[in-house]
Order: structure tokens, then sequence, then C-alpha cells
């Protein structure tokens, strides 16, 4: 059935989780438009890191639908959504320390392969998974650092590479979980440059605590207050809207 | 010095040890390679899953009893023929794998560790209680498998069986730099960010964990050929545990480490078993040092691997 | 198969169901806490079997024969813990497995260094050693019966331990968040060498009762180890409960299973091939009922709650 694409890639609607006596998502609805850089914001404690496990499929809703370019997603097991389109990077670098950079994203491009049940010929040679993953390690701007162990990266080249990873799956979302969390000022800049020159060539929604880096490049934002949406809308509007301010404001302090 | 060198080097000794053991009048020394060799196929599969897999399975010896039994049932039934029966015995282990494997991986680590050892500990009870086939007192075999061979010549059957670790050498060595192989390593290191690049990752560690009982069940075909008997002996726990130390003393993986490791293994018990009948507690006295000492295995060392470095 | 046999095979399941618990409940808490994986732990069941049967013979006192059973594998779980365990609780899995798999080696055949490889003649106690009338329904062993009555107090012990006392309020909190539970000011040496020596002595305790029915000899725990294996993945990793209620199914379901298999085959398969295979899948069954059981619920019947 041939239909028109839709311009919302990513649509939650009335997302609900609660745990024991805590309702981490009260009701989420959220539009992902086809490649726009879609920032979420919001207080400590508001439910964000709920919010990525359910999308990324690694938590289950209790109500509620996710529809990922029009299919629903919800029964999808997270290495699925993974396959269908949609990847995430983590809050917490979690790259394979072990390998070699260029063996982590060659990894990621492995993985949009039908299947790995291939024994025989050596991997490491193969072009089919290093020329995109090469091209990877250049849009990341890792080139040099090719073969070294992830481990021995720094922590700005970490999240750099975290982000690659992700990308590597040539995937239709992208969803970023703090990309900027523990950089200092230096290794912000480069992420946000990477981000801005990766930006509009797939679509992005992006957890984000640094206002700064979500000014710069969100084109859209949606703050998230215990566990609902109570704003989204463009950055000027956003930067405006009275709601967040006394949220944001109300709630500064809060652990 | 890298692995595949080493490896080579070491088909290369083992295929000149006979002349050197023909040399010093001793053929009794064949023999007692022979299953060294043996044991470092089993070793081998072994490492597959745990060295690249880090799955830690106390329950690999099953399939050197399986792959034992399938040839000694196939002879008790005056079924012979080498195809036959080496076929039967690594089918049936690869299916035994397919079923402990399906019921174990899906669980954690160490709820893995003592599933496949209470799989294997089943298995072992399963032998001893039929009594049809020797129960207690195990299975002697008729006749050696008919591969056209004069396995009953130690000379014949010690480099088919050199041919046949060379062979899984070889193979290991392919399929850990295959895709398949990048892949396993991957989930040992870092599960969760396979399953979110897209990987199911369960599928493909049922794969390795099948492919490896597949090798050790040959292995213990192998085995119930080289003494014409097999016993439910072979599938104890400890001789899983003996495994699991061949494999990390030797170099977790490697490939050829756990190799160099089962020879070792084997060579120390039978030097420790001369001096006392108490050598269980010498080796544990070994293995609790070598923890606390921090272990890398001989070939870690070697080759500046290290334990974790595939 | 009359109703008296049903009763005593019944009785003879909980009896084995109550002895694995005892085994189980110190490797779980063990595992709950520290996240051990301790394969000695079936040393700690043989040397109370062998120091009770031991002293009991030397002394003729039964009584000294306990204490020595009970307090021996006190004693060694804590010198063990101390020595070597401590150690290695921040190691991985696979350090554990080498260095109890090492610790076994060595308790075996020190048993044997001592009392050699033949096996060690256990007494029962006189006092113990008659028939009990059970509501004038069977005439059943008072060993075995007090095997029973023992068991279910330490049961109702261990669960008043857990649940009433400040000790256990700590046990608990340590194993189901270990980082806060130190954060929180316990001191965790001292409770991780607790909990050990709790195992420990329960290991003991159903080591030196099971010496008199199961024979002693280098190595008889590792058979049970494996069992209490299987007991906690079925009944969930850390939870004494779980234990409890896994332990007692699997005593039974291994003890009837057993006694009945071969008429129950008989009923439908002629006599020699009851008599082949009865023994064999009774000798399998409690390993396909973890099978199946793990299929439906992977994390066994009381999941750990996550940390």
């Amino acid at each position: 059935m041939a239909e028109p694409m839709s311009h919302v890639l990513l649509e939650t609607r009335q997302i609900r989780k609660r745990y024991g006596g805590i309702v981490a998502s009260d009701g989420i609805d959220l539009d992902v438009q086809r490649g726009s850089l879609h920032a979420i914001i919001g207080p400590n404690g508001a439910g964000k890191t709920t919010l990525i496990a359910q999308l990324a499929g690694q938590l289950r809703p209790d109500s509620g639908s996710i529809l990922f370019d029009g299919q629903p997603v919800d029964r999808l097991p997270a290495y699925q959504r993974a396959r269908a389109g949609f990847a995430r990077s983590f809050q917490i670098t979690n790259v394979i320390l072990e390998l070699t950079v260029l063996d982590n994203l060659a990894l990621a491009v492995q993985a949009r392969e039908p299947h790995s049940f291939r024994f025989w010929t050596d991997a490491s040679r193969d072009p089919s998974l290093r020329e995109p993953a090469r091209h990877v390690l250049d849009t990341i701007g890792l080139s040099a650092r090719a073969d070294v162990p992830a481990g021995q990266l720094s922590h700005g080249e970490k999240r750099a590479l975290e982000i690659g990873i992700a990308l590597a799956t040539e995937p239709k979302l992208l969803l970023l979980d703090e990309p900027l969390a523990g950089t200092g000022p230096e290794e912000a800049a480069r992420v946000v440059k990477l981000l801005a020159s990766i930006k509009g060539q797939l679509t992005i929604l992006m957890i984000e605590h640094d206002m700064d880096a979500v000014f710069a490049l969100a084109d859209v934002i949606s703050v998230l207050v215990s566990g609902r949406i109570i704003a989204s809308g463009l950055p000027a509007a956003i930067r405006a809207n009275a709601d967040v301010r006394r949220a944001y404001l109300g709630d500064e302090g809060a652990a | 010095m890298t692995k595949e060198r080493i490896a080579l080097a070491l088909v290369v000794v083992l295929a000149l040890l006979p002349l050197l053991f023909a040399a010093m009048g001793e053929s009794y020394y064949l023999t007692v390679a022979t299953r060294m060799m043996i044991f470092g196929i089993a070793a081998l599969s072994l490492d597959l899953i745990l060295g690249f897999g880090g799955l830690i399975s106390l329950g690999h010896a099953v399939y050197l009893g399986i792959g034992g039994y399938a040839v000694g049932i196939l002879d008790f039934y005056g079924i012979n023929n080498g195809f036959v029966q080496l076929g039967v015995a690594t089918l049936a282990s690869a299916g035994a794998a397919l079923f402990i494997g399906a019921v174990s991986l899906r669980t954690s680590g160490v709820f893995f560790l003592m599933i496949t050892l209470a799989f294997s500990q089943m298995v072992y009870f399963l032998a001893i209680s039929i009594n049809s086939f020797g129960g207690d007192d195990g299975l002697t075999l008729n006749a050696h498998s008919d591969l056209g061979l004069n396995f009953g010549n130690t000379q014949v059957f010690y480099y088919f069986v050199l041919a046949c670790l060379a062979f899984f050498l070889w193979l290991s060595f392919r399929v850990v730099r295959s895709r398949f192989g990048m892949l396993l390593r991957g989930m040992k290191f870092n599960e969760s960010r396979m399953i979110a690049i897209g990987f199911p990752t369960f599928r493909y560690k049922l794969t390795a964990f099948v492919i490896s009982g597949a090798i050790c069940g040959f292995a213990g075909a192998l085995l119930a050929n080289q003494t014409l008997f097999v016993s439910p002996s072979i599938m104890q726990w400890t001789r899983s545990g003996d495994l699991l130390v061949m494999v990390i003393a030797g170099g977790m993986g490697t490939i050829v480490g756990p190799v160099i490791g089962a020879i070792l293994f084997l060579l120390l018990e039978k030097v420790l078993a001369s001096f006392t009948t108490y050598w269980g507690a010498l080796l544990g006295m070994v293995l609790i040092a070598l923890v606390l000492m921090g272990k890398t295995g001989l070939l870690g060392s070697m080759t500046k691997g290290g334990r974790s470095h595939g | 198969m009359s109703a008296t046999l049903l009763l005593e095979q019944c009785l003879n399941g909980m009896q084995l169901g109550i002895m694995l618990f005892l085994m189980s409940a110190g490797l779980t808490l063990v595992f709950g806490i520290m996240n051990l994986v301790n394969l000695a732990h079936g040393s700690f069941y043989m040397a109370g079997a062998y120091l009770c049967a031991f002293v009991y013979a030397s002394s003729q006192s039964f009584l000294l024969g306990v204490i020595a059973g009970l307090g021996g594998a006190l004693l060694i779980g804590l010198i063990a813990e101390f020595l070597i365990f401590r150690r290695i609780y921040k190691g991985d899995h696979l350090d554990h497995v080498l260095v109890t798999f090492g610790l076994t080696l060595i308790f075996n055949d020190l048993a044997r260094l001592i009392w050699g490889p033949a096996a060690l003649f256990a007494r029962v106690p006189p006092f113990l050693a008659g028939q009990v009338n059970i509501f004038g329904l069977i005439s059943y062993p008072a060993y075995r019966l007090a095997i029973i009555v023992v068991g279910l107090a330490v049961a109702a012990l261990l669960y008043g331990l857990l649940r009433h006392t400040r000790l256990g309020m700590l046990i608990r909190a340590s194993a189901s968040n270990r980082t806060m539970a130190s954060a929180l000011g316990v001191n965790v040496v001292v409770l991780y060498a607790l909990v050990f020596a709790l195992g420990a002595g329960l290991a003991g305790l159903a080591g030196l009762m099971a010496g008199p029915i199961f024979t002693v000899i280098p190595g008889m725990g590792d058979n049970v180890l494996i069992l209490a294996f299987v007991v906690i993945v079925v009944g969930g990793l850390g939870s004494v409960e779980g234990a409890f209620c896994a332990a007692l199914v699997i005593g039974l379901i291994d003890t009837l299973g057993r006694s009945f298999m071969k008429p129950l085959f008989g009923l439908f398969l002629e006599r020699a091939a009851a008599d082949n295979s009865a023994p064999a899948i009774a000798s399998m069954l409690i390993y396909i009922l973890m099978a199946v059981i793990l299929f439906f619920r992977p994390q066994g019947l009381f999941p750990p709650k996550s940390r």
C-alpha cells in the first residue's frame, strides 16, 4: 500500500509508565518530524531516562503507543527497533572498550547485514564493512585514532565514538541520550560541531541538559516535566514560554 | 610471535615427535601424546565460547561423553563405519548443545554456569543408569571406527588425530576472524551495545555454543577410539573443571593457547601423580595461586595479549 | 503401591528436600549478597559429615559429634573466608570458579589423606535408632523424622533471623543493594564473613545429619552441591524462600520419581523396557523439571529484584 511519506517519523501517544507509587511517564505525546533535530529538555527526575528506555525498547510502556515511520513498535524488542532504523547512543559511554575504534564502527556496519552467519572471510579486510566504517570515522573526526583501542580514548573522543557507532548503522532516527554528558567546553563544542554537520541528513531526537547546545542545534524543543510534555515548539517560543520558565525555575536546586 | 605462527610451530613439533619417540624406543609416549592432542581439541572448542564468547560453561565435558557414547553405542550394535560413527557423534553433541544452550543461554552468566553444570550431571547420571551400555562400569568397544585407516596402529592414529587438531586450529582461526567471530567478541565484551546496534545476540550465542559442542563431541569420539572404552566418569563435573583450567592456563581467547594448556595440564597431572596420590590438592593450590596472582595464561604473556584480547 | 509406601516416600522426599534447603540457603545467600559462586560449598557439607562421624565414634558422645561437625564447618568457613574468599569478591565469576574448584580438590584430597578413600562409618545415635509411629498411619525411622524436624526448625529460625532481626534486615538490604548498604555504614567486611560462616554452618549441619544415611567419603559434597545449584537456579538466585520451595519440590520429585517410575512405566511398557528406562528417566527428572521451569521463568521462581 503506497502512502506518501509522513512528516512525522516518530510518534508517541499517551505513553504511561509507573513504578509502584511513582508515575515516571504520565501520558507523553511526542511528534518528531522527519529530518528535524528535536531536543527534549527538562529538570532531573522528569522521567527522561524512562522515556528513552521505552523508546529504545528496554522498557514496555504500561499503556500508550509508539509509532515509528507509521508502524507501531511497542511490541518490537530492542534489537529489532535498531534494525528498523532506530539507533541510540548512551548517556554513560557504552562503546566496546577492548576493540579498536574502527572495529567498533565496523561492527555497527555489520549489524545492518541480514545476518552474520559468515564464518569464512576475514572481517577486518572486508571492504564492504571497512569502507562505510572509515566514512563514519571521518565524519566523527577520529580518523587519526582508527586503530586505537576504544578504552584508550579521551572522554570527548569516546563521546564522539558513542555517536559514531549509532551513526554507522545508517539509522532513520538517531536517539541521543545526553551526548554532551561529562564533556568539558572544548569537547562539547566538538560534539556540537559534529551534530551540526550531520543535522538534516537524518532525524535526530536528542535529550540534553546543555542549553547552549540545545538552542544552537534544535529545530524543535519539547519540555518534559514530571513525566509530561508541558510545552513543545520552536526554540524561540520555548524560551519565552512562561510555564517553562516556572517549571525550570521552580525545580532548580531539586535533586 | 603471532598465534598462527605458534600454532604452526606446535603442529610441526607434534608431527616430528613420533620420530623422537621411535628413536627413544618409547611407543607408550605416543599414546600419551595422542590423548593430549585430543584434549587439546576439546580445550580449543571450549575457548571458542569462553575466550571469545565470554560464556563460562562448567559442563563442557558432557560432549566428550556424548561423542564417546555415540561411537560406543553404534559399535555395540555392530555399526563400525567411521563416517557414520564420527558423524553421529558430532551431530548428537551438536543436538545436545542446541538443547542445553536454548535453555541456559537465555539466562545470565552465573545461571548459565550452574545450568550447564546441572545438565552435564544429568547426562552423567543417565549414562550410569543405563545398564545395557555398561552403566557405572563403562562400555568397552569391540572395534575402532572404520575410516579405511588402521586405527589399531598407534602411529597411524596419532597422525590422524594430529591432522584433526591441525584442521580445527585452522578452522577456528578462520572463524574467529570472520564476521561471526567479530560478533562473538563484541558480545563477550559488551552485549548490551551489540543488541542496541541491532544484533539478535541469542541466536549467535547459541550457534557458537553448538559449534563448540560439536567439536568437543568429535574429540570424545576420538577418545573412545583411542582407549576402545567409554565411561560415564569422563562427564564428571571435575573433568569440565579441568577443561576450564586448560583453557585459562593456556590463555583464553587465543585458540592455540588452550591446546598448549591441555598438553601441559595433562603433563603436569602425570608428573604430580607420580610423586603423590594427592596431586589433586597440589593442582588446587596451583589454581588458587594462579588466580590470586592474576592470570594471563601462558600465551597471554607470550603474545602480550593478556586475558581479554583476541 | 500402597498408601503407606506413598506416605513413606513423601516423608523421604521431604527429608531430602530439607537437607537440600540447608545446603542451598547458604549458597544462595552468599551469591545474592557477595555475588560469589562457591563450588567449594560441598566441602563444608563434607566437613560436617566427617567431623561429626569421627568425633562421635571416638568419643561416643553424639553431642560432641554434632558440636564438632557444626563448629568445624563454621570454623573452616570462617578461615576460608578470611584467607581466600575475601580476596576474590571483587574478581569476576571465572576467578571464583577456578579458586573454589581448586579448594574442592584440596578439601577432597585432605579428607582422603586423613581418613582414607574408603567410606567412614557414621552411626545413628541410639536414641534416634528406632521407629516412630506417625498418627498411627505409618512407622517411620526416628532419625529421618528428626532430620525433618530439625531442618524445619532451622528454616523457621532462619526466617525469623532474616525477617525480624536487625542483622537479618542488614543481610536483606545488602542482598538487594550492596552499594547502598555499605554507604549506610554497614560493616560490609564483618557482614560478609558472618553470612559466609552462616552458609558454611548450614551446609555442615546438612552434612552431619546426612552422614548416617548417605556414605561419608571424599567428594560426597560434590553431587549434593550440584543438586543445590539446581535448587537455587529454580528458586531464584539470592532468594531463601525460593530455595525452600524449590528444595522441597525437588526433594519430593526426585524421591517419588525414583520409587514410582518403574511401576509407573510397568503400566505402559513391558517389564524389560521399564526396568531399563525407568531408572534412567528417574535420574533425569529433576533436570527436566529445571529445564521446564527455566523455559517459562528464566529467572527462577522468585527472581532477584533489580539492584
